[in-house]
């Protein structure tokens, strides 16, 4: 007996026993859906399908709910939307399991580590190469001065040491550009468009690179004379030699990039110009002025970033014989090296909290420290002065720490009674950068008191066609996060120039697990062999200090190789397949949203077919039925009650006495990676050359846990797992 | 005034017993220390002078002398040693009587005095010091454990290894369909203790029942456990008004007596397994607990260990099997006798759970036997719950017109009151009771209280009440169909089977305005017409008595006292419907209620009145019970279907309803117990009666279960309209002395609180939901001010959480979200926001749960959030509990009124208070465990919470 149903304001006349959700499919209405499979009785228990029947005061389930004559329904109010995303922001809050691997989270342009890995231990250079090139557009840079927060995130540091990832990187991308044939990106058809990018460090090469790649045609303007912005001038060229830095631009150059050198924003062409002369424009002008010491007598003390540059540009500072650096960060690391270089003998490194709470990297004071650089911590400066003899005298402050301030770290408060006066030949002043804007004052462009203003999920600017990234958004940060805003920029410039709306490059939304206890560890690792991390060589110490020769030596392919092959692929076997996590990211659930208890995680591997991880299962219990359905004798059952419900293997049988025939169906219609084929479907997100990526350093629906741990103590610290956290470069 | 006779009698007595004692004492004294020496020397001089009278003339001044001197010292001590024990009698006179109330007397330093009533009233007090105190620290004291060898020496714990052949039996006997999974698995637990997996694995290749479905139902059911368990299993009651009374603490205290330090349940010697239960609907008597079969309620901290103690040592003189002679068993052994000419006299022992709970089983044993000495003048009577549960337990002794009521009775009791109703039979029986009295008398004080200091007055407990549902309880035996038939039993049934059509049936409840008891409050007759115009066959009843809302007990109450009730009305609704079979599904916690209900069954089949073609007409019905294995949930009518048919108790989406498609996929009519309980009166009496009584929209009685912190526990049952207000102050009396009435809880887990300023809301559906509570089944646990209602929605909301199904992501992960903010709250740990994503979470748990127990789980929040949001924002802005209940923001402080008398020391299983004998205690806050022993503990209530 046919009846006739209203939804979302269609009619449609169906056969009774038909249900709501089989009725708006035959209106051509998606409605969502995790645990109902076709052919299975509903299972109603996801409530993705929620769907609102007139008269009704709860949502109903559309996939049990049968039609009824004259039955309103509505699928899609904000009402039903806002239960369907909590109800996947619950799902994702008790999901055990990564859906990318964590270090691909951590890492701030979503570099696809595992894919890369695979193909480095695989001995595929050119491959590994690309993929390293494609994401990073600077591999071999990064690859030596990235404080790699992908280490920091790598499961192998709970068993031996972080994967070498940076180090790897650097290789493919080393051997690739002394192959001779080196990879270049084969650009799509011109597009006509052409794009002025204000700036030539990391986040301007990044846009051009990704620009050029588009079709589109791209302009550099820098003021310096070489390309490469920090990277070449603030960062000295035993960390980056020059040279690797000048291959690396020189991708971009061969793939049509126009350099204008010399060129100085404000000076020698304004914005206006520039948005009269090209189809859009991208600021990317870092920030390059230092801060000052913030007491009186500030300006006797030498800028770090003018000491670097100019250590770089071959100029000579008369810095004397003793110097001493303020700061705690990588600047200050590389400024007392350079000094130590430069034939300073004693070097001193002043830093107003303690050792732990330095922002640089441990390596790099522990390597400045073998170079003879001491570092004296819970000192600040108060006042410097020129002694009437000429010399440099820096009044300076004990500190304590005090109760921690809003970054999380322990303020400094100082000793009543204990200043204390130093004589120095030579005082830098490295505590930080800060966005030089007065080129952009005229223009209508907004400004923030840390640089200028864009939209993070587009960088677009209050002005239409121009969009601002990197250092000048952000403040001084990491390379890699310019790299990546370089990358959000040219997405958005190229929706922008192809009239499309200018969305940015939206990100699929992924769980990842917290801190794995010790039951977790163990089911994690139960199937991993153990393996140490590759080391490198570094040159000693009395022979790098004579010099800016590089300190650190590449991997050799075989240890290369070998390291990579250490990658144990934590990402989901379904990352690309699963079904909440497409729905998770088309209604916007944020996974720590509900952060609490969740189950353990486990893995079961003892299958020949197919993994089982019960932390993934959102209980919709198809697998149970298929399992009934086709009479496997043991088959599987739903177990306990509560928040503990879990399928598991009846009466303490095994997987593979189980579901001996069944599994391949079990792991196809399970919606999320619970059940998964071995061996199927890939780890790692899959390499694609746009890869997905919300590059702007602020992760809108991931939040890296360790890294949001209030202390930075609780997170792992090994010797070679670099700790920086907010390091300045 | 008997006190003072009492006492003056007893200080004549005691100084009758002082002057001979120093009588003796001084001629004691006088024969040691006189007699050996002065005497010998007086009888050598007296033989002298009697053979010399020289020496007689001589020696006579000096033999005068030495005799005189002789007399005065020999009064000296005679008067010395009375006035020594005088004293020493006085003095205990003074402590045991003339004390000064105020410690205040004679001016006697308040110091002396309290030392001095220490020391007459307790051992002398050890000095007790905190572990932390330094060098003279001793170990943390606190009572000690139970000492369990002799029980282990009488039942030696013993795990029978699993036989096919008893599986097999059991199969035999259970079944071994699907369905029978249910009964299959608690047989084998009732063997094993526990469901061993041979067993398991034995049932799936013998029956029909899958590896999946045993296993998901083992783990389903809270009643099933897969670890082996202990000899002895006690489980500890989490209903509402136990943990309103302390249930946890109870709980904490009995794990630590029996040395469970570890996450497990059950001892290291294997003695006794430790399980929490929902409820056991013995609320009256919260906290309670069960050790097999006894129940022990009224537990505080301090009193657990001796209850386990009880319990051991009963074991132990029962020499094993544990139980005694059962009152059934009496019944047999001493039959009624009724005297010659004389008025039947009728005592009744009420013998419900709660009174079984309280002690009626050693009463009832008393009375059987008291009554047999006498001559067995009167009948002696278990009858079910009279709802004064708070008296239980209860006897009423009904002599023609005269009807006495006696509450809180005892074994030690039973004599006297059977004394006082029915005379002995027979002059020597006379004789003999009489002289037995005076003998009585002269050795026991507890004889001198008359029996009528136990009398109760029930009016103003019953005077508000309308008895519908109840009207048999207690006053019939409920296995007795006879008794049912003469109070108006059966007649309803007769009425519709021979007068009335089935339309006319349904008619006649909707005419009454019927509404379903189980909590939604469903129009009855709709519920039945749906049924009827079902066009499938054949068709179902069922009874549901899963009574599982935790404070809830009235089904039950009506299942012990009044089974028969239950059957009659199932049999009017199967006839309205045109069912044949019926089904009593009743929780298994509920032992009593499931043995009366197949009692009951088994009786009316053999009077015909189930059955094949009863009363000769075409109407034939049969009903079996099924237990149900402790699942919350199962209550919902799905879920209830699932579990009768031997599944996991997880609900499906309405529609199709049972009306439509329910056991077995065919019509099924689900009725709760007090609605089917109505049905008899409504048609003896006429719907129009029914419907006279109440509101608009509600019609008729309700019964509740009136616990928590309220005077007069107990079941009630009263008109519909009837305010909050006259049920809280007017039957139950009102809160305790020095409490201010806080609020009600009502309908449990899915209900919510009404707080006192809206305690004049009627007992009607509409009105009670207009508060944001429900109806519901029917329980009202009324809190004080020392209870905190954010904890209280804690405790709700970890109930539906853990008896959530765990099929809607909403009900199984949402509810757990709120439990974590609720617990982040009650431990101070709250941040701001907390309430606001409460809110938020509640409302769309509301909307996005499958069934009832999902889509009202939130209620407790709702309305605590709604009516105590104040109480909220100072747990998580203020870090403060303003009732002074979460303990991570609560702190025990020592006044100053404190003795000194180290009891408090001795209580704390923590070893927390630095105690030194008659110096003010003081609570050490970083030890403190907030256990709450020491107040119990304390008898001049000198130690604050705050």
């Amino acid at each position: 007996m046919p009846l006739t149903l209203t939804i979302d304001g269609r009619t449609v006349t169906v056969e009774a026993g038909t249900t709501v959700l089989e009725a708006a499919r035959a209106l051509g209405i998606r409605v969502p859906t995790l645990c109902h499979v076709d052919g299975l009785p509903p299972s109603s228990s996801c409530f993705l399908c929620a769907v609102q029947v007139e008269g009704k005061p709860a949502l109903a389930p559309s996939c049990a709910m049968p039609a009824a004559e004259g039955m309103v329904v509505r699928t899609d109010t904000d009402e039903i939307r806002a239960s369907r995303k909590m109800a996947l922001e619950l799902l994702l809050s008790d999901h055990a399991g990564d859906c990318i691997g964590p270090c691909m989270t951590g890492c701030p342009a979503r570099f696809d580590i595992p894919g890369f890995l695979t193909e480095v231990a695989a001995g595929h250079d050119r491959r590994s190469a690309e993929i390293a090139a494609d994401f990073l557009v600077l591999p071999a840079a990064l690859g030596r001065i990235c404080p790699r927060l992908c280490e920091q995130r790598c499961h192998r540091c709970d068993a031996e040491a972080a994967l070498s990832v940076g180090g790897l990187h650097r290789y493919a991308a080393d051997r690739d550009l002394a192959s001779g044939s080196r990879y270049v990106p084969r650009p799509d058809a011109p597009s006509g468009k052409r794009v002025a990018i204000v700036g030539a460090g990391p986040a301007g090469l990044s846009a051009a690179y990704h620009l050029l790649r588009r079709g589109h045609a791209a302009v550099l303007f820098d003021a310096h004379d070489e390309p490469g912005g920090m990277l070449r001038y603030g960062i000295p060229a035993f960390r980056l030699p020059h040279e690797v830095l000048a291959q690396e631009v020189g991708v971009i150059r061969m793939l049509g990039g126009e350099f204008r050198m010399g060129v100085r924003l404000g000076a020698d062409v304004a914005l206006d110009a520039l948005r009269r002369e090209f189809d859009a424009v991208f600021l990317a002008i870092g920030a390059q002025t230092s801060r000052g010491l913030e007491c009186p007598g500030e300006e006797l003390a030498l800028p770090a970033v003018a000491f670097l540059e100019h250590a770089a540009t071959g100029r000579r500072d008369d810095i004397g014989d003793n110097v001493l650096v303020i700061g705690g960060g990588n600047t200050a690391m590389d400024a007392s090296r350079t000094a130590v270089r430069l034939g300073a003998h004693r070097v001193r490194v002043l830093y107003r909290r303690s050792r732990r709470e330095m922002p640089c990297l441990m390596a790099e004071v522990e390597a400045a420290e073998a170079e003879g650089v001491a570092v004296e911590t819970l000192v600040a400066p108060v006042r410097l002065e020129r002694s009437p003899a000429g010399r440099l005298q820096l009044t300076c402050v004990r500190m304590a720490l005090g109760a921690p301030d809003e970054s999380g770290r322990a303020r400094p408060v100082p000793i009543q009674g204990s200043a204390f006066t130093t004589e120095a030949s030579c005082v830098i002043a490295a505590i930080g950068q800060t966005v030089d804007a007065g080129g952009l004052r005229s223009d209508a462009l907004q400004i923030s008191r840390r640089g200028l203003l864009a939209d993070p999920a587009t960088l677009a600017t209050n002005l239409p066609g121009v969009f601002a990234g990197g250092d000048a958004v952000s403040g001084a940060d990491l390379a890699v996060r310019a790299v990546a805003a370089g990358r959000l920029a040219a997405v958005s410039i190229d929706q922008y120039l192809g009239g499309r709306r200018v969305q940015g490059d939206p990100e699929m939304v992924s769980v990842v697990m917290s801190r794995l206890d010790e039951q977790e560890l163990a089911a994690f690792f139960r199937q991993v062999e153990e393996a140490p991390r590759a080391a490198t060589v570094e040159r000693p110490v009395a022979d790098r200090i004579r010099d800016f020769g590089e300190v650190e030596s590449a991997f050799e392919p075989e240890a290369a190789r070998r390291e990579a092959a250490r990658c144990m692929n934590c990402g989901c076997w379904k990352a690309t397949t699963c079904q909440l996590r497409q729905y998770a990211t088309e209604y916007g659930a944020d996974p720590l949203r509900f952060a609490g208890a969740r189950r353990k995680f486990e893995r079961d591997a003892s299958h020949p077919e197919v993994v089982y991880e019960p932390g993934k299962c959102i209980l919709c219990g198809a697998c149970v039925q298929v399992a009934a359905e086709a009479g496997e004798t043991l088959g599987l059952a739903i177990v306990g009650r509560g928040f503990e419900v879990a399928v598991a293997v009846p009466l303490r049988g095994t997987l593979a006495e189980a579901i001996p025939a069944v599994a391949r169906r079990v792991a196809e219609i399970c919606p999320t990676g619970a059940f998964a084929l071995k061996g199927v479907g890939t780890c790692a997100a899959g390499h694609d050359d746009r890869p997905l990526a919300r590059p702007d350093g602020r992760q809108a629906t991931i939040i890296p846990l360790r890294l949001a741990l209030p202390n930075r103590d609780q997170v792992p610290r090994r010797a070679d797992v670099p700790s920086a956290v907010d390091e300045r470069r | 005034m008997i006190a003072i006779v009492r006492s003056w009698l007893g200080l004549a007595a005691a100084a009758v017993a002082l002057a001979a004692a120093a009588w003796l004492v001084s001629e004691y004294l006088y024969a040691r220390h006189v007699t050996p020496v002065e005497k010998a020397r007086v009888e050598d001089l007296k033989q002298r002078a009697r053979t010399d009278t020289e020496v007689q003339k001589v020696l006579k001044p000096e033999w005068d002398r030495q005799h005189e001197e002789l007399v005065r010292r020999r009064n000296a001590y005679r008067y010395g040693g009375m006035a020594l024990l005088v004293a020493i009698g006085v003095f205990f006179a003074w402590m045991r009587w003339l004390r000064p109330p105020d410690g205040q007397w004679l001016g006697v330093p308040p110091r002396l005095v309290r030392m001095l009533a220490k020391a007459r009233d307790r051992p002398a007090p050890a000095v007790v010091s905190r572990a932390r105190a330094g060098s003279d620290a001793t170990p943390a004291p606190g009572p000690p454990g139970i000492d369990l060898s002799p029980l282990l020496r009488h039942h030696p714990v013993e795990n029978r290894a699993v036989e096919p052949g008893a599986i097999d039996a059991i199969l035999l006997s259970a079944g071994t369909r699907r369905d029978s999974l249910l009964p299959v698995l608690q047989a084998i637990q009732a063997r094993y203790r526990y469901l061993p997996d041979a067993a398991l694995r034995r049932v799936c290749e013998a029956s029909a029942i899958t590896p999946a479905q045993a296993a998901g139902v083992a783990t389903f059911y809270g009643q099933f456990r897969l670890t082996p368990a202990g000899a002895h299993i006690i489980r500890v009651c989490e209903g509402t008004a136990c943990h309103v009374a302390g249930a946890v603490e109870v709980r904490t205290e009995l794990r630590r007596c029996l040395g469970m330090t570890d996450g497990g349940d059950t001892d290291p010697t294997g003695t006794f397994t430790v399980e929490r239960v929902a409820c056991i609907g013995s609320c009256s008597l919260a906290p309670v607990i069960t050790v097999d079969d006894q129940i022990y309620g009224h537990l505080t901290a301090l009193s657990v260990s001796g209850a386990l103690r009880q319990f051991i040592d009963r074991a132990v003189a029962l020499g094993g099997n544990g139980h005694r002679r059962s009152p059934a068993a009496l019944a047999t052994l001493h039959p009624h006798v009724p005297g010659r000419g004389a008025p039947p006299i009728e005592i009744r022992i009420g013998s419900g759970t709660c009174g079984r709970a309280a002690g009626a089983d050693a009463v009832h044993a008393a009375l059987h036997e008291t009554v047999a000495a006498f001559g067995g003048g009167a009948l002696v009577k278990a009858v079910g719950c009279s709802g004064l549960c708070h008296h239980e337990p209860l006897v009423e002794v009904i002599a023609g017109e005269s009807r006495v009521l006696y509450g809180n009775v005892e074994a030690d009791d039973v004599r006297a009151l059977v004394r006082r109703h029915v005379p002995p039979a027979g002059l020597l029986r006379k004789v003999r009771e009489e002289v037995h009295d005076v003998s009585r008398r002269l050795v026991d004080d507890r004889a001198w209280t008359p029996i009528t200091s136990r009398a109760v007055d029930p009016a103003p407990y019953l005077d508000k009440q309308v008895r519908i549902v109840l009207e048999n309880c207690g006053a019939v035996d409920p296995l007795r169909l006879d008794e049912y038939r003469q109070r108006g039993g059966m007649r309803a049934l007769e009425t519709c089977l021979t007068r009335l059509t089935p339309d006319e049936v349904i008619d006649h409840v909707r005419r009454s305005g019927l509404r379903g008891r189980g909590g939604a409050g469903f129009p009855t007759a709709v519920k039945w017409d749906i049924t009827r115009r079902s066009a499938d066959s054949p068709k179902y009843v069922i009874c549901n008595g899963d009574e599982g809302d935790p404070g809830a007990f009235m089904d039950r109450a009506v299942l012990e006292s009044d089974p028969f009730r239950v059957i009659e009305g199932m049999a009017i609704a199967a006839y309205a419907i045109g069912a044949s079979e019926g089904i009593v599904y009743v929780r298994s916690e509920y032992p009593i209620a499931v043995r009366h209900a197949r009692a009951s069954i088994a009786a009316a089949e053999a009077h015909g009145w189930l059955g094949e073609r009863i009363l000769g007409t075409p109407f034939s019905f049969k009903v079996q019970v099924r237990e149900g294995a402790g699942a919350f949930v199962c209550g919902e009518e799905t879920a209830l279907i699932q579990s009768i048919e031997g599944e996991r108790g997880m609900p499906r989406l309405r529609p199709p309803y049972p009306a439509q498609s329910g056991l077995r996929g065919k019509p099924t009519l689900i009725n709760n117990v007090e609605t089917l309980a109505c049905l008899p009166w409504i048609f003896r009496h006429g719907p129009d009666a029914f419907a006279a009584l109440g509101t608009d929209t509600s019609k008729g009685t309700k019964v509740f279960s009136l616990t928590g912190k309220v005077k007069r526990s107990g079941l009630i049952e009263v008109p519909m309209g009837i305010t909050i207000r006259e049920i809280v102050e007017g039957i139950g009396g009102g809160v305790p002395e020095g409490r201010q009435f806080k609020a009600v809880l009502a309908g449990g887990p899915s209900g919510g609180c009404i707080p006192a300023h809206l305690a004049d809301t009627p007992v009607d559906f509409e009105a009670l939901a207009s508060t944001g509570a429900i109806m519901g089944s029917g329980g009202l646990v009324v809190l004080d001010n020392r209870d905190c209602a954010v904890e209280i929605a804690r405790y709700f909301l970890q109930f539906t959480q853990n008896e959530s199904c765990g099929k809607c992501t909403y009900c199984r992960v949402g509810t757990k979200r709120m439990l974590e903010i609720l617990e982040r709250i009650c431990a101070g740990r709250g941040v701001e926001g907390d309430i606001e994503t409460l809110d938020e979470l509640s409302a769309r748990v509301r909307t996005g749960s499958l069934c009832g127990l999902g889509q009202t789980a939130p209620n407790p929040v709702l309305t605590t959030l709604r009516y105590f949001r104040d109480e909220y924002e100072a747990h998580v802005r203020e870090r403060r509990c303003p009732a002074a209940v979460c303990k991570s923001l609560i702190h025990y402080r020592v006044l100053d009124h404190c003795t000194g008398c180290t009891l408090c020391a001795q209580a704390c299983p923590a070893g927390a208070i630095v105690a030194r004998p008659y110096v003010r205690h003081e609570v050490a806050d970083d030890l403190c465990t907030r256990c709450g022993m020491c107040v119990t503990a304390c008898p001049e209530n000198a130690i604050e919470v705050a």
